[in-house]
């Protein structure tokens, strides 16, 4: 008896803290006749990719923040937008765990992500599956609205018109023979490079050597050395912005000097902070029009970088896909997925920040723009 | 190109020495497997960029080659001082309440540690990719069909010099005796009058101080680091110590050197050899090759275990 004491209150009091614990985690109870509108945010918000994962994650902040200032009343409620972000790594396997987290949290109306479509396309079956819909703001691999999601939605266009952009630019504008590939093995990086090698090879380029590195590599030494025995013209990557700035640092370490071409995951001002006068000349395609001509922009960035500091590429499509979203739920004026996601397929097309979206039945945004940037002076300079 | 990745390989197999140096320096006394090494590594590499940040803005940031050395040495000072202490304090935190701890016990702990520290710098220095500042000019120096940059020389001239530093401290100096005599046998080590506890911390410390330089020497090379380059480079150095002989210093800097070597040729050529099926994304399988293959076939690596400069 005596020993069964001694053990009962250190887990009383174990879980006592717990609960407390829980109490504080869990939000501040909503105002009486106020109903919580979770916005569910997945992306990688730890890894390498993490940048990415939290510029999504702050324009949807952003975004709640404004639909909060508007005092939006749903079903003769007022409500309140609350953001559970989710960090998904950037892993298929962890993106299929966190959907199904959402998923189960039963105030979570929609979800922004995912931002990688290696991750999007596990976890969008479980969205779908559950009814919940689901706008990524980024995920740009065709395969994605191949899967015959019925709630899923993007804002961005897809990838081969980018690929596209490139191979023409590096056949027409580079004049380029030969060219080499390389892909970081992710859905996005191997997506683009295919396209790419396609596309160049019908216009009769050479495709020298095709490689892949993984997505956590750093150390590039070996693999440029032997790109550079095959003495291409062109080099082409699918990949992300941080290890496309250490394979340009190795390969002008090892004197190559050959154009660069990245996808938009490279169009970022941070390619520049960590490659620095290297990546002097590199060109990256992205989808969308250039910001500097979408009206709305400017003031927007304005806004975002006095709360957050600087702004990313992805951050105003975050932006407007939470903006659709809410305009979904409006049109449902319900706070039922299903209603939700059924209101979205009424509304066909959507002016935002990052110029006009036009659904096609898949979920594709079928009003594609995409521009060749290049970095003159250590700044992303709009080419065509 | 044979002579360009012969200069990759030996670049890389010396940070994959002084890797396994330390790593292998625990293992011979404590036989624990100090995964959180390569976690020491990546916060030396992260101490040395926010040092050097500090000093460039002190300095200014276009500086003579001789202000950059002095500025880069004393960066890599304080990052092996400061990684020398993170070690210390490792060994006491983690690892030594568990000293008598069943085997699995500890191995444990230093795979938590290893996570505590990744978020820790998580934390501290965010999570992308942090430049290195360009200190050293670009280029370097060309022997015959091989360039070699500047943080290369660096690498390939400090690496022999801190190893041969290591033997001379462990063969002539008090407690590098003592840390050979406990490496033998700990028990009998601790009743012929050695501090033992004061041997194993001074292990933690010297191989640390050395991940802690390689720490430096890795992100200036490379031009950046992140908070989860520690795990990549424990696997390598876990594959160089095995393939040398776990706990055998001059078996970890030829472990190291060849499984730079190997990494790098076999990164070279593969695609050519095997006609485009198996391509450079098989770089890394080759560390885990020989780990396996020399775990089956050879367990005490290519100089054995029980070599006597074993420490």
């Amino acid at each position: 008896m005596r020993a069964k004491g001694r053990y009962l209150m250190p887990a009383m009091l174990f879980f006592l803290c717990l609960a407390a614990a829980c109490l504080c985690v869990s939000p501040s109870p909503a105002e009486a006749g106020e109903a919580t509108i979770k916005i569910g945010t997945a992306g990688p918000l730890t890894g390498n990719q993490a940048k990415l994962g939290t510029d999504s994650k702050n324009g949807v902040m952003f975004a709640v923040d404004e639909l909060n200032g508007q005092a939006l009343t749903i079903g003769g409620a007022k409500v309140k937008f609350v953001v559970q972000a989710e960090d998904d790594q950037a892993d298929p396997k962890l993106a299929t765990a966190v959907a199904q987290r959402l998923v189960d949290d039963k105030q979570v109306l929609a979800v922004i992500g995912h931002n990688n479509s290696s991750a999007t396309i596990p976890a969008g079956k479980i969205y779908d599956d559950a009814g919940l819909l689901f706008i990524t703001p980024n995920a740009s691999n065709p395969t994605v609205s191949q899967q015959g999601f019925k709630n899923f939605y993007r804002i961005m266009c897809t990838d081969p018109i980018q690929a596209a952009k490139a191979a023409t630019f590096t056949v027409q504008k580079l004049k380029a023979k030969t060219v080499v590939v390389v892909d970081d093995k992710t859905q996005y990086g191997q997506g683009l490079t295919d396209m790419f090698s396609k596309q160049v090879e019908r216009a009769g380029v050479k495709v020298l050597a095709r490689e892949h590195i993984s997505d956590k590599d750093s150390e590039f030494g070996a693999l440029i050395t032997a790109i550079k025995a095959k003495r291409p013209d062109v080099f082409y990557f699918g990949g992300v912005y941080s290890q496309a700035a250490l394979l340009k640092k190795e390969a002008v370490k090892q004197g190559m000097k050959i154009p660069f071409i990245g996808g938009d995951s490279v169009f970022e001002p941070d390619y520049m902070k960590l490659g620095g006068d290297v990546t002097e000349g590199d060109y990256a395609t992205a989808l969308g029009m250039d910001t500097a001509k979408l009206p709305n922009y400017a003031g927007f960035a304005t806004k975002f970088k006095a709360k957050y500091g600087d702004i990313g590429y992805v951050v105003p499509y975050a932006y407007d896909a939470t903006m659709v979203v809410a305009a979904a739920i409006k049109k449902a004026n319900s706070l039922d997925r299903k209603k939700i996601a059924e209101a979205k397929k009424g509304i066909p097309s959507y002016e935002g920040i990052t110029g006009k979206v036009v659904w096609d039945q898949y979920g594709d945004n079928s009003n594609p723009v995409v521009s060749l940037y290049q970095v003159k002076n250590g700044k992303w300079v709009f080419v065509e | 190109v044979i002579e360009q990745q012969f200069v990759n390989g030996v670049v890389l197999g010396c940070i994959y020495a002084m890797l396994a140096l330390g790593f292998s320096m625990v293992f011979g006394i404590l036989r624990l497997i100090n995964f959180a090494h390569g976690e020491v590594f990546m916060i030396g590499a992260m101490v040395s960029i926010t040092v050097l940040n500090l000093l460039l803005a002190k300095v200014g940031p276009s500086v003579s080659l001789v202000v950059a050395g002095t500025l880069l040495l004393t960066t890599m000072i304080v990052a092996a001082v400061s990684c020398g202490v993170l070690g210390m304090a490792l060994e006491r935190i983690a690892y030594r309440p568990l000293r008598k701890a069943p085997v699995l016990a500890p191995l444990i702990s230093a795979i938590a540690a290893s996570i505590f520290l990744q978020n820790v710098a998580m934390l501290i220095w965010g999570r992308q990719y942090i430049a290195f500042p360009a200190i050293l000019p670009t280029g370097g120096i060309q022997i015959g069909d091989a360039a070699i940059s500047w943080s290369g020389i660096l690498i390939v001239v400090c690496a022999p010099l801190l190893m041969a530093a290591l033997n001379q401290f462990m063969k002539r100096t008090m407690i590098g005796k003592s840390m050979r005599a406990t490496s033998e046998d700990l028990e009998v080590a601790a009743y012929m009058g050695i501090d033992t506890d004061r041997v194993i911390v001074a292990a933690f410390f010297v191989g640390s101080v050395l991940a802690g330089v390689a720490g430096t020497l890795v992100s200036l090379y490379i031009g950046a680091t992140n908070y989860f380059i520690g795990f990549w480079a424990i696997m390598k150095a876990f594959a160089a110590a095995v393939l040398g002989g776990v706990g055998n210093l001059t078996g970890a800097v030829l472990g190291g050197l060849l499984l730079g070597l190997i990494e790098s040729f076999a990164i070279g050529f593969l695609p050519d050899l095997t006609g485009g099926i198996m391509g450079t994304q098989y770089k890394d399988i080759f560390a885990f090759i020989v780990l396996v293959v020399f775990l089956i076939f050879r367990p005490s690596g290519l100089l054995g275990e029980q070599a006597s400069e074993r420490a």
